[in-house]
């Protein structure tokens, strides 16, 4: 039966969907990076970099404003090629296609990775990783295969109980931080802060997703408004989570921690609270914002390579079965914590390349006049 | 067809996970909980004693009573070079899996915290088990009598007492608020340094709180014992209200007026030289009075004001004194406001060598709101 | 499907032809052995024909006798013993028929038929037919058929009624306030019932007969200009597509119409209250209900209203709001209490406050078992409890449950089986499960339970968690005709949230449930019903002063 109202992402759910897929298992070792990386002038850190993002975001917005109803696989070869020859469009943008490919399973493979190497190394400390990575993707399987609004859904879903561990960050530094701890945090020193911006830049990676997901809103000219919250939100939990960090356990013993938030949870008293000690339970809720980035990185892989090649909806299960297996292969490669951050160092790069990948394409289509319309073709909408 | 094949492999992995798996599955009476641990010097390096409680001696009920049968709580002694040899050895003489996930207190023995707890942190630092709110505690004599040698009546496992005790103490502010995570803060940061753990004294049936522990790094240095002193070095430091304080307004040693704090707070100014100016503004109530003074009389408060606000300050110079003379230390973490708030002075001046030096003043105001339920 | 091309190529000739031989087999119904044969002229025939057919059957009660006013002319009343009302075909067809009162007849002039059929038989219902199966269709249904002698035609006497349970109490569905009747197994009886709430002349009632052999009446109801046209629609669609030998029991329907097969959750509500099939038909939604089953069907439905009873909106607001929040609450302790009890005891005792952890420690110290084989016992053996207490007969039965329950965890516990923690855990799960008003919401929570429990016993909380997920990512792409399952929640839209967790007051409720996509929206003019009840009560506080 057909509906009502076309399914697609509504403003909010596209802010759940590319909220949930920025904030993913970075939060764990953000703070320990962002002080390790500027000292004291972490605050500005973020600050700049959200700022950074929110620009970079909004150039990303307008590319795929300009194509409404399409996905960056046919707007690419569009921009790229002219109408007599469409293949030489399609040859040229298949490099982009391909890095696009090999960044999002470096992102999904590192995200799985660091969140199993946090449990395995705080809980379930004869558990092997394969197992627990195993599980983790089993349970993602079929959200790779879902339909994009249904996923959009299900974040939104999501949204609210990713606060949890955030009431517990608020009520941690107000009962044990000092604001002595967040001191000084003038004068500002610009070389150092730009430099921190590199290595910060990691936790913004995640909103290329709209790419892709931009073909699936309802309504494509209220997309930079949300995206701008987007990035008002990152930025803020970014900002909460760093202080709340700095101010509990001031800036060196902050550089000596694995996972702050989690040492965090250990610090705080709840005397109301049925449980005692608190680290599982922020972890464990923290597993729905992991989750949530996953499958959302997941399910736009798949459908990626499905429109790549042009693939019937019906393949998606195979497609994600395949995938699997690579996923999990390259989840379990890196031999310790060490290559795990150079994997993340490269998933920096990628995410830079792609900013950049992103603002020639817009520049090109804007030089050749390249422009969509909802007429012309596309995703037909489910 | 791929549904079918995608449902039966859920189910498979999940049975198989079931038989071969269960890694992590330690039922809860498989555990040994401990919930304290002693550290000695010995010979070999170090003794640890730890106390595990018999959950079946505890609760009554399913177990039976405690009674006169025995003691609830199991101790064991090891000697060894480090914490994890000690572990090691621990569980070859228990039929148990060792859980140090509820240990509530760590007890150093006076010999073992002036000889330096730095080494052993690391270990609690590493072991994600281990609470960041558990007490470490420095006691006189051995930590392994402490343990083994008190029986407390009024709570069944005998640490436990400590760590009530101490809880109790920082809800009500009179003894530091300093727990492992407190002691890896500290140690970590460069401009703090100066841990104070609480020193508790063992008795027959009960544990007693002596005083602080002053540390000067990982090393103790010194134990404060003096009431006011610890008063003032609780409000400069930490900022609570602190305790008690009398002041004399008779003639006679007898005669006193108790002041009870309420509510507290203090500023600290630092000027280029550097010169610690520290303004501490305190409110409370009258709560004893054994001398005919009028307390309806504005002049005869203000006077009990300024001689208690001298009691204070009398204390606060004593401590002054004594961190800058006998420790030589900055025990009120001067140097972390400095760096917080005039980092050029931080960076100029090596801290630790000039604090000796420095000149600290600590001004004291006193303001009685009440005067409780008598009228004068 | 690779392989199931292979396979179907390989075995296609011997499987179609068994295929055919199934369908004939089950084309054998009573119309294609009928066909469409004629009656007779002949009424020896006719009868001879029926009792053949009907296979010499012991209750079926043929009755041979001379009409009065044409002595020549035979004529046979053919009855089911029982499932007709004998009244009426004794006293108003045979009688009249043989004479009781004399009426002019003129043989020349009139015809027999005629006549009987205008002023002798003298029941409400009468209608003739020429074709054999028509009458043995209604002869099975319960009424009585007539045939005179030299006429190749059928008189089918309305007298169906057979004896059936008076009105009862809905039994699964207790309200402390509200309507105590429940529907009834005969359905014109509930479609009475029904009208009788909604005295709209936009209720539809649309009736089928359903099953080869039973021929069960299934009627569909619906309030036109409410409801979405595409939702009757698809309904009727699917309900048309059913092919079925026999259908007993509303099931039979749900498990053809639903959605999707493969999901433990209701996709459609089922319901005895007469109450509640017409604030659901308001609320834009279909009712089916079946003869011979006091179980209505609702749809489409939604995952929420499995926990709002009636008495939600019977009872006042907040108190309605307090127990939805209950049983919420005790949704989620039905659902995951076992499973967490399994990830604290076996992975992280270090969560549950040290003293608790103590008694824990001491109450499993006997047990033999793992806390998962600790759990999985339990809860099976209080589910085999909760099974023959519904089998034991009357009044007994919930003693015997009880006592089972009680001694039996009693015994447990000091023989030293299980701990006593986990007696509560399950004494608190099968109650929290009984606070779900609607029994096959809560039975699709005591099913998902257990595949919890494994997940907790295999990696603790996290487990359990990715177990949720799952689930949140079944719920959501589950549909009920075309309605998300998770509305109003997923897609959200502020102005349902007024009848969700917490129900406001009625004059608030001013429109009717968007996710239905009702053709009405509204339930209440658009002007503000708060105000103008306002100023009733104003005008009539003054009238109440004039009068003083």
């Amino acid at each position: 039966m057909k509906n009502q109202n076309q399914p697609g992402l509504s403003p909010l759910g596209s802010f759940a969907f590319l909220y949930l897929s920025i904030i993913g298992v970075w939060v764990f070792s953000f703070p320990r990076e962002v002080v390790r990386s500027s000292s004291y002038q972490g605050v500005w850190v973020i600050l700049f970099t959200g700022l950074f993002s929110l620009v970079f975001f909004y150039l990303t917005t307008k590319l795929t404003m300009r194509f409404p109803r399409q996905t960056f696989s046919s707007y690419i070869p569009e921009i790229l090629g002219s109408k007599r020859n469409r293949w030489l469009g399609r040859l040229l943008s298949m490099p982009i296609f391909i890095f696009f490919v090999i960044y999002f399973l470096f992102v999904i493979s590192t995200n799985i990775r660091i969140f199993g190497e946090v449990l395995v190394s705080a809980v379930f400390h004869n558990t092997p990783l394969s197992a627990v990575i195993i599980m983790f993707l089993l349970t993602a399987i079929p959200a790779a295969m879902a339909e994009p609004y249904l996923l959009a859904k299900v974040n939104l879903f999501l949204l609210p109980f990713t606060l949890i561990p955030f009431l517990i960050l608020f009520y941690a530094a107000f009962q044990r931080g000092e604001w002595v701890q967040l001191l000084p945090i003038f004068p500002i020193d610009w070389s150092t802060i730009s430099q921190a911006i590199i290595t910060v830049l990691f936790a913004f990676a995640g909103y290329e997703l709209v790419v892709y997901i931009a073909a699936h809103y309802q309504n494509t000219d209220k997309a930079a408004k949300s995206h701008c919250f987007v990035i008002l939100g990152v930025t803020f939990t970014y900002v909460v989570n760093y202080l709340s960090c700095l101010s509990v356990f001031g800036m060196d013993e902050l550089k000596k921690l694995m996972w702050p938030p989690f040492e965090i949870a250990k610090e705080t008293y709840a005397p109301m609270l049925l449980l005692e000690r608190l680290e599982f339970a922020l972890l464990i809720v923290w597993l729905v914002n992991v989750f949530a980035c996953v499958s959302n990185f997941f399910m736009v892989l798949v459908r990626m390579i499905m429109d790549i090649y042009r693939f019937p909806s019906k393949a998606s299960k195979v497609v994600t079965w395949i995938l699997v297996p690579i996923i999990y292969a390259m989840a379990i490669y890196p031999k310790n914590f060490m290559s795990l951050m150079v994997w993340k160092g490269w998933v920096t790069m990628g995410h830079l390349t792609i900013i950049g990948i992103n603002v020639i394409l817009l520049v090109i289509a804007i030089i050749r006049k390249k422009k969509g319309s909802i007429k012309e073709t596309g995703v037909e909408m489910k | 067809m791929l549904k079918r094949l995608f449902s039966s492999l859920m189910v498979i992995s999940l049975f198989s996970g079931l038989l071969l798996g269960c890694w992590d599955r330690q039922e809860i009476e498989m555990r040994m909980a401990v919930t304290a641990m002693g550290i000695d010097l010995s010979k070999e390096g170090y003794k640890f004693t730890t106390a595990v409680p018999i959950p079946q001696l505890i609760v009554g009920g399913a177990g039976g009573g405690a009674g006169e049968g025995g003691n609830p709580v199991e101790f064991f002694s090891v000697k060894a070079k480090n914490l994890s040899e000690a572990g090691y050895k621990l569980e070859t003489q228990a039929s148990k899996v060792r859980f140090v996930g509820n240990m509530q207190v760590i007890l150093f023995s006076e010999a073992v915290a002036r000889q330096g707890i730095e080494s052993f942190l690391d270990l609690f630092r590493r072991d994600p088990e281990i609470r960041r709110q558990l007490w470490p505690v420095v006691v006189k004599g051995t930590a392994e009598n402490a343990i083994t040698k008190t029986v407390t009546n009024m709570e069944q496992i005998p640490t436990n007492f400590i760590r009530d005790m101490l809880d109790k103490g920082k809800r009500v502010e009179t003894v530091p608020d300093f727990d492992l995570g407190r002691l890896f803060v500290e140690l970590s940061s460069k401009s703090r340094q100066a841990p104070l753990l609480n020193y508790i004294i063992a008795e027959k049936d009960k544990y007693h709180w002596e005083g602080i522990a002053v540390f000067k790094r990982g090393k103790m240095i010194g134990l404060l014992k003096d009431l006011e002193e610890i008063n003032v070095l609780l409000q400069t430091r930490f900022g609570y209200k602190g305790r008690l304080v009398m002041a004399q307004c008779g003639e006679d040693h007898t005669n006193n007026i108790s002041f009870l704090p309420s509510s507290f707070s203090r500023e600290i100014k630092v000027t280029e030289r550097p010169e610690i100016q520290v303004n501490v503004h305190v409110k409370g109530k009258i709560y004893e009075k054994n001398c005919s003074l009028n307390l309806r009389d504005e002049k005869n408060l203000s006077l009990i004001e300024k001689k208690i606000a001298a009691t204070y300050k009398e204390a606060a110079e004593r401590l002054v004194r004594r961190a800058q003379q006998e420790w030589k230390w900055d025990i009120f973490h001067f140097g972390d406001h400095v760096r917080a708030y005039h980092p050029t002075i931080w960076n100029r001046d090596n801290w630790w060598q000039s604090f000796p030096n420095i000149p600290i003043k600590i001004d004291y105001q006193v303001k009685i709101n009440r005067i409780g339920m008598q009228s004068y | 499907m690779v392989m199931d091309m292979k396979k179907s190529f390989r075995f296609r000739g011997a499987k179609e032809k068994k295929k055919k031989a199934l369908e004939q087999q089950f084309a054998k119904k009573i119309e294609d052995k009928v066909g469409d044969r004629l009656i007779s002229r002949e009424i020896a025939e006719n009868v001879e024909y029926i009792k053949k057919l009907l296979g010499e059957s012991g209750d079926l009660v043929t009755r041979e006798f001379y009409i009065l006013q044409d002595p020549e002319k035979k004529a046979t009343v053919i009855y089911f013993d029982e499932l007709s009302e004998k009244q009426v075909t004794q006293n108003f067809v045979i009688r009249p028929l043989m004479g009781w009162n004399r009426v002019d007849f003129d043989k020349e002039e009139s015809d027999l038929w005629e006549m009987s059929f205008h002023t002798l038989v003298q029941a409400g219902e009468v209608k003739v037919e020429t074709e054999m199966s028509k009458a043995v269709e209604c002869l099975l249904s319960g009424d009585t058929i007539l045939f005179i002698q030299g006429y190749a035609k059928v008189m089918i006497i309305g007298s169906r009624g057979w004896s059936g349970r008076g009105v009862g109490e809905p039994r699964a569905e207790a309200v402390v306030r509200g309507p105590r009747e429940g529907l009834n197994e005969t359905l014109l009886f509930s479609l009475g019932m029904i009208r009788r709430r909604l005295k709209d002349p936009d209720l539809r009632v649309k009736m089928y007969t359903m099953g080869k052999r039973t021929k069960t009446l299934v009627s569909l109801l619906y309030v036109e200009g409410i409801v979405r046209p595409e939702i009757v629609e698809e309904v009727e669609n699917r309900l048309r597509r059913i092919d079925i030998d026999g259908v007993l029991e509303t099931n039979y329907i749900e498990e053809f119409i639903r959605d999707q097969t493969w999901t433990p959750f209701p996709l459609l509500q089922n319901t005895e209250r007469p109450d509640v099939v017409v604030a659901h038909l308001l609320e834009g939604k279909v009712a089916i209900l079946v003869d011979g089953t006091p179980h209505a069907l609702i749809a489409p439905a939604v995952f929420t209203q499995f926990y709002y009873s009636p008495e939600d909106y019977y009872q006042a607001f907040e108190i309605a709001s307090f127990l939805r929040l209950i049983r919420v609450i005790s949704f989620f302790i039905a659902l995951s209490l076992p499973s967490l009890y399994i990830a604290f005891v076996s992975f992280h005792p270090e969560m549950i406050p040290s003293k608790l952890q103590l008694a824990m420690a001491a109450g499993r110290a006997t047990v033999p078992f793992a806390s998962i084989i600790e759990a999985l016992l339990m809860e099976l053996s209080v589910e085999i409890l909760r099974e023959a207490s519904i089998r034991l007969p009357g009044p007994i039965g919930p003693t015997i449950g009880i006592v089972g329950a009680l001694v039996i965890g009693d015994a447990a516990v000091t023989a030293g089986l299980v701990s006593p923690a986990m007696v509560i855990v399950v004494g608190l799960t099968t109650i929290s499960s009984y606070a779900n008003p609607s029994y096959s919401g809560a039975i699709s929570v005591r099913l998902i339970r257990f595949p919890l429990m494994i997940l907790a016993a295999i990696f603790g909380l996290y487990g359990i968690m990715l177990g949720f997920m799952f689930l949140l990512l079944h719920l959501v792409q589950l549909r009920s005709f075309g309605v998300p399952y998770l509305a109003p929640y997923a897609p959200l839209n502020p102005s349902d949230l007024k009848d969700t967790l917490i129900r406001v007051p009625w004059p608030w409720m001013n429109r009717r449930p968007s996710f239905f996509y009702p053709k009405d929206e509204r339930r209440q003019p658009k002007e503000s019903q708060h105000d103008s009840l306002e100023k009733g009560r104003q005008t009539k506080n003054k009238k109440g002063e004039e009068t003083q």
